[in-house]
C-alpha cells in the first residue's frame, strides 16, 4: 500500500499542480480527408500530359510574371442552361446558324454540359514540383448536394488557378446581372469583377463532354436516376462508394445522336468510367495560355439563375448596339411548349469580351420579365408609335 | 427586489418576529444552493454555467468569521470550425469568510482554495456525417488544476430560515505552470437554521 502511494503521489501532485493543459479550441485541425493533386504541363500539339511543373513560379510565354498557383476544391451546382443557348447550340450541331446568331451563342453562352461552380471549399498552394495536398476539414453543405437525406451526392472539381489578388481564395465572378429594366449602370458592359480576377489554368472536371476526374461525396445509397453530372446512362457506371471517392469518366461527344439521346432523358454512353479511393492522386494538365480558353475562365464563373429561366427586359429608350454582339432571334419553343410562344423576335445581346463571364441579355417589345407571352404584359411597345427607334428586330404580327 | 420586498411584506407577524430576532446574530450554519456562472477555467472564450452548493459554519460567537466548503458543476460548450469542445468543470473549494452583519443579512469576503477538475470532451464537427467512430469522432480527458477564488458575498434572510445569496469575484487557476485569471458568480437560495 505504501509503495502504491509512493508511486501515485508524484502523479497526483503533478496533476494537482496544473501540469497538463486542456486542448480547448487550440487543437490542431485534423482533416477529414486529404486529396492529392499532381499538375503537369499540357504540351500543345500532343495528346498526352507533359512534365511536372518545373520551378512552379514562372509560366513561360504567359506574360503575366510570377504565378501564385493554388488548387481549390470547387463544388458544383445543379444548373440548367437557358433555352436560347441550349436550343441554338443544338441547332448548330446539325445546321449552320446565321452569322449574327452564331456570334451571340459563341460569345454569350457557356457550355451547356460544363461544370458550373457553386462554391470553393478547401484550398492548397501548389508546390514547386507541381503537387499539392488539399486538406478537407468540412463536408459539403446540403445545398451543394442533390438528393434527400437518404441519398444525396455532391461533385467537386479541382481547379488550379493563379491567385492574382493574393487572398488565398478562388474568387468567383458572375455574368451580367439580368434583373433590371435597362442595360445601364453596373450592367452597362463593364467588367463585373473589379481588381485582378483569378485566372484558371486547369481543372480536373471541366465539362461532361471532356474526360474528367471528379471528387464525389455520397451520403446514403446512390440514386442512379439523379441527372446531376451523370456519367453515362443509368447503370452504365458503377455506383460511387459511400462518402468521399474519386470518380472518372471519359466524357461524351456532342453529336446530333447524343443530343437526341439527352433530349429523350437518357445520357449517352461514355467509353469508360472508373472509381478510385479518395487518397488516389488526381493529375491535372495545366494550360500555358488559358486566356483564350473560355472553358477555363468559366470555371471561375457562377450563375445568376441556375433554373434555366430567361429574364426578359423592357427595351430602354436608347441603346447603343455599336460595339455589342447582338442578334434577333425567335422566342424559344421548348419540347411540349405548344402555346404561349409569341410572334416576333427578341433582341439578344451577348456579353462583351471585357466581361469576366459569359451571359446574354434579352429584350422583348412586349411581355413580362419571366414570360414574353404573358396575357397581361408589363410593357407593350409593339405599336409603331411606341416602338423604340433603335429596335432592330421584327415586331410581333 | 420587488419580489423580495413582497415576500417580506406579506410575511405573517410571527414570521416577521422570527426574522427580526435573527437580524442581530449570524447563523451558525448556512447551506446554499446556487446557480453558477463563470469564465471557463480552460477555454479561452465562452461562459460556463451550472449549479453549486456551499456550506458555511460560524467560527466563535461573534460571527465575524466562518469557514466552509463549496462545490459546483458547470459546463461550457464552444464550437470551432472543426470541433465542438465541451468542458465540464467541477470546482471544489475550502473557504474562509470574513463577514459583517447588516440588517437582515450580512456581507463579506470569501477566500476559497482548492482545485477545479475539468473534463474536456472534443467532438469532430460533422464526424457523424462522415461515419467517424471512436477517437476519430470524440476524445475526452480529465484535468485537475489548483485554484483560488476571492468572492464578495451577500446573504439576505428573506423568510424564516430561508434567504438568498449573491457572490462573485475573481478566480485564479494554475494551468500548466501559468496562472490563468477568470471570474465566477453565483446566485443562490440559502438555508440558515
Amino acid at each position: 500500500m505504501a509503495t502504491l502511494m509512493q508511486s501515485l503521489l508524484p502523479l497526483v501532485l503533478a496533476t494537482w499542480l496544473g501540469c497538463g493543459k486542456p486542448v480547448g479550441l487550440d487543437a490542431p485541425v485534423t482533416p477529414l480527408v486529404q486529396i492529392h493533386v499532381q499538375t503537369t504541363w499540357h504540351v500543345s500539339g500532343s495528346d498526352g500530359e507533359g512534365d511536372p511543373l518545373d520551378g512552379g513560379a514562372q509560366m513561360p510565354d504567359s506574360g503575366i510574371g510570377d504565378l501564385h498557383l493554388h488548387v481549390a476544391l470547387v463544388w458544383g451546382q445543379q444548373w440548367l442552361p437557358e433555352p436560347f443557348c441550349v436550343l441554338n447550340q443544338s441547332v448548330e450541331l446539325v445546321s449552320a446558324l446565321p452569322a449574327d446568331l452564331k456570334n451571340v451563342v459563341d460569345s454569350g453562352c457557356r457550355d451547356s454540359f460544363g461544370f458550373i461552380p457553386d462554391s470553393a471549399g478547401a484550398d492548397a498552394i501548389l508546390a514547386p514540383d507541381g503537387s499539392a495536398t488539399i486538406s478537407v476539414i468540412s463536408l459539403p453543405h446540403a445545398d451543394l448536394m442533390v438528393g434527400d437525406l437518404t441519398s444525396r451526392i455532391g461533385y467537386a472539381s479541382l481547379v488550379v488557378y493563379d491567385d492574382r489578388n493574393l487572398d488565398g481564395l478562388l474568387n468567383f465572378r458572375h455574368p451580367e446581372r439580368q434583373r433590371g429594366d435597362s442595360n445601364t449602370g453596373n450592367d452597362a458592359g463593364v467588367s463585373d469583377s473589379p481588381g485582378f480576377p483569378d485566372v484558371v489554368y486547369g481543372a480536373s472536371f471541366i465539362s461532361m463532354t471532356q474526360p474528367d476526374r471528379r471528387v464525389a461525396y455520397l451520403e446514403g445509397a446512390f440514386n442512379p436516376d439523379v441527372a446531376f453530372y451523370p456519367r453515362g446512362p443509368r447503370g452504365a457506371c458503377p455506383a460511387p462508394p459511400d462518402k468521399f471517392s474519386i470518380l472518372s469518366a471519359s466524357g461524351f461527344s456532342l453529336t446530333p445522336e447524343t443530343l437526341a439521346s439527352i433530349a429523350s432523358g437518357e445520357f449517352p454512353l461514355e467509353q469508360s468510367c472508373d472509381t478510385a479511393p479518395i487518397d488516389d492522386t488526381i493529375v491535372i494538365a495545366l494550360n500555358e495560355n488559358p486566356a483564350g480558353l473560355p472553358a477555363f475562365s468559366e470555371l471561375a464563373c457562377t450563375t445568376n439563375d441556375n433554373g434555366g429561366t430567361t429574364f426578359y427586359r423592357r427595351p430602354p429608350t436608347t441603346l447603343d448596339l455599336t460595339d455589342r454582339t447582338w442578334a434577333c432571334a425567335s422566342f424559344p419553343r421548348l419540347l411540349g411548349d405548344d402555346a404561349g410562344v409569341p410572334s416576333g423576335e427578341q433582341l439578344v445581346l451577348a456579353s462583351t469580351p471585357n466581361q469576366a463571364c459569359r451571359g446574354t441579355v434579352h429584350y422583348s417589345l412586349r411581355g413580362c420579365n419571366n414570360d414574353p407571352a404573358c396575357t397581361t404584359p408589363s410593357w407593350d411597345y409593339t405599336a409603331p408609335t411606341r416602338r423604340p427607334s433603335w429596335w432592330p428586330c421584327a415586331p410581333p404580327q | 427586489m420587488v419580489v423580495l420586498a413582497s415576500a417580506v411584506g406579506f410575511a405573517s407577524p410571527a414570521t416577521a418576529q422570527v426574522a427580526t430576532s435573527a437580524e442581530y446574530s449570524a447563523p451558525t450554519h448556512v447551506i446554499d444552493g446556487e446557480l453558477v456562472l463563470a469564465r471557463p477555467a480552460a477555454l479561452t472564450t465562452g461562459l460556463s454555467s451550472g449549479v453549486g452548493s456551499s456550506y458555511l459554519r460560524r467560527l466563535g460567537s461573534s460571527g465575524t468569521f466562518a469557514w466552509g466548503a463549496r462545490a459546483s458543476w458547470s459546463r461550457a460548450t464552444e464550437y470551432s470550425l472543426t470541433e465542438t469542445v465541451r468542458d465540464d468543470e467541477i470546482r471544489m473549494r475550502l473557504c474562509a469568510v470574513a463577514q459583517h452583519l447588516a440588517g437582515r443579512g450580512w456581507f463579506g469576503l470569501r477566500l476559497g482554495l482548492g482545485a477545479t477538475a475539468v473534463h474536456e470532451s472534443r467532438t469532430r464537427a460533422q464526424g457523424t456525417r462522415l461515419g467517424l467512430t471512436g477517437s476519430d469522432l470524440e476524445q475526452a480527458s480529465w484535468y485537475l488544476f489548483p485554484a483560488a477564488d476571492l468572492d464578495g458575498i451577500v446573504f439576505l434572510r428573506v423568510w424564516n430560515a430561508w434567504g438568498m445569496s449573491l457572490a462573485g469575484g475573481p478566480t485564479v487557476h494554475l494551468i500548466d505552470g501559468a496562472a490563468s485569471a477568470g471570474w465566477s458568480t453565483s446566485l443562490g437560495v440559502s438555508w440558515q437554521p
